[in-house]
């Protein structure tokens, strides 16, 4: 089995973090899952116009299939204007209708505050679920306040709901009959 | 006295319906006196989009005119359920409260009746934590739409009295506003 840590944020670096903390919890569980993180920072993607998925090419086109390819996936947002950015908007929407269906999907957001805890519930899930995900209702939103000045999460209570979804994610996918005794 | 009306086109398609619709009522409105200025998200710089690059002329440019707008169009295609991701990017880097005080009239086009609930869900949400003041909006369908009659791209009669309607409340309300400023 593959799991992506898709980290939403070209800015930030709280986002990443998040999602590399549930990478490294994924392993830590069972290492012979495969995990990989996607940095939208590290592409250039062009925007979404309507073209064949496959008539794009470039980075876009390797963002495209490593989602597709992937078996779960772990999406990490930061909070812009009360939404999802929209460069990762961009890449749902690039996406073919069925690139995410009867995956796994573990959800962590992080925010300055802890006004916009709902954008995920809002904005996020009924997007994925119209992509046919197999969406993990909980997830976890992590405030700038549970970070230290080295960016990293200092936070009991966070640290273990982030192992949680970390043991979620497999759970889940284990059912989906997407983890093999191999991984 | 004239006032600037903004309209503001986030399709990313060359050939698009949704700005069709918008350039049409661009022309009732200037028919009207209005003078309108027309923004296409097609039009700024990919790059200055993707990068979030806030502090770009181009970025300052379109901030200011919406900031002097008596009145602001919104328009998207439906994209996976939402508005399009290429718009958010924009939206992402403008002030917080760059609609403060305006009427904004919401505008989607959708392949289907099916999301329609995307204006109320998705955009319109959007905008009203940028401070504007939404009107009820339109939601055009595909077959409503035949983007290559320019003069008049609406070609189902109860779709074209909606969006008249929905126009002339628009202009109302701006004419209002202007005339409580007056007294
Ligand atoms: C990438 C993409 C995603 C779309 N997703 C939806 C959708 O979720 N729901 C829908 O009703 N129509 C969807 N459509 C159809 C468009 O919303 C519709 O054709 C719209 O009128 C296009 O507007 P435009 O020509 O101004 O870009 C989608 C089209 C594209 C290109």
């Amino acid at each position: 089995m593959k799991v992506i840590g898709l980290s939403g944020s070209i800015v930030g670096t709280k986002t990443r973090v998040t999602v590399e903390k549930v990478l490294d919890n994924i392993t830590d569980l069972n290492k012979e899952i495969e995990v990989e993180l996607l940095d939208m920072k590290d592409y250039q993607l062009e925007f979404c116009d309507g073209r064949f998925y496959k008539d794009y090419t470039g980075d876009t086109r390797t963002v495209i299939e490593k989602i597709t390819e992937a078996d779960a996936l772990i999406i990490g947002t930061p909070v812009f204007q009360a939404s999802i950015p929209g460069a990762l908007k961009n890449l749902f929407d690039l996406l073919p209708v069925d690139a995410i269906m009867n995956k796994t999907i573990g959800i962590v957001s992080t925010a300055g505050s802890s006004h916009h805890h709902l954008v995920v519930e809002h904005q996020l899930k009924p997007i994925l679920s119209y992509l046919k995900g197999m969406v993990l209702p909980q997830y976890v939103f992590v405030e700038e306040r549970f970070f230290n000045e080295k960016k990293e999460i200092i936070d009991g209570e966070i640290l273990f709901r982030l192992r949680k979804l970390a043991e979620d994610v497999i759970d889940i996918s284990k059912r989906m009959g997407k983890v093999t005794s191999s991984g | 006295m004239m006032s600037e009306i903004v309209v503001l086109s986030g399709s990313p398609s060359e050939s698009s319906r949704s700005e069709s619709v918008l350039k049409f009522i661009g022309s009732l409105l200037i028919e009207e006196g209005f003078s309108v200025t027309h923004i296409s998200i097609r039009d700024l710089s990919k790059d200055v989009l993707f990068n979030g690059e806030f502090n770009s002329p181009t970025v300052k440019d379109v901030t200011k005119l919406i900031q002097e707008a008596e009145g602001v169009i919104v328009g998207s295609p439906v994209y996976k359920s939402s508005y399009s991701g290429m718009l958010k990017t924009l939206l992402d880097i403008l002030p917080q409260d760059v609609l403060e005080d305006t009427p904004v009239l919401p505008l989607m086009t959708g392949g289907s009746s099916s999301h329609l609930l995307a204006l109320e869900y998705a955009l319109k949400p959007l905008l009203a934590s940028l401070k504007g003041l939404n009107l009820k909006g339109v939601y055009l369908e595909d077959f409503q739409i035949d983007k290559t009659k320019i003069n008049n791209p609406i070609i189902h009669t109860k779709a074209l009295e909606r969006l008249t309607k929905q126009v002339a409340y628009f202009t109302k309300i701006i004419n209002s506003k202007q005339t409580n400023i007056l007294l």
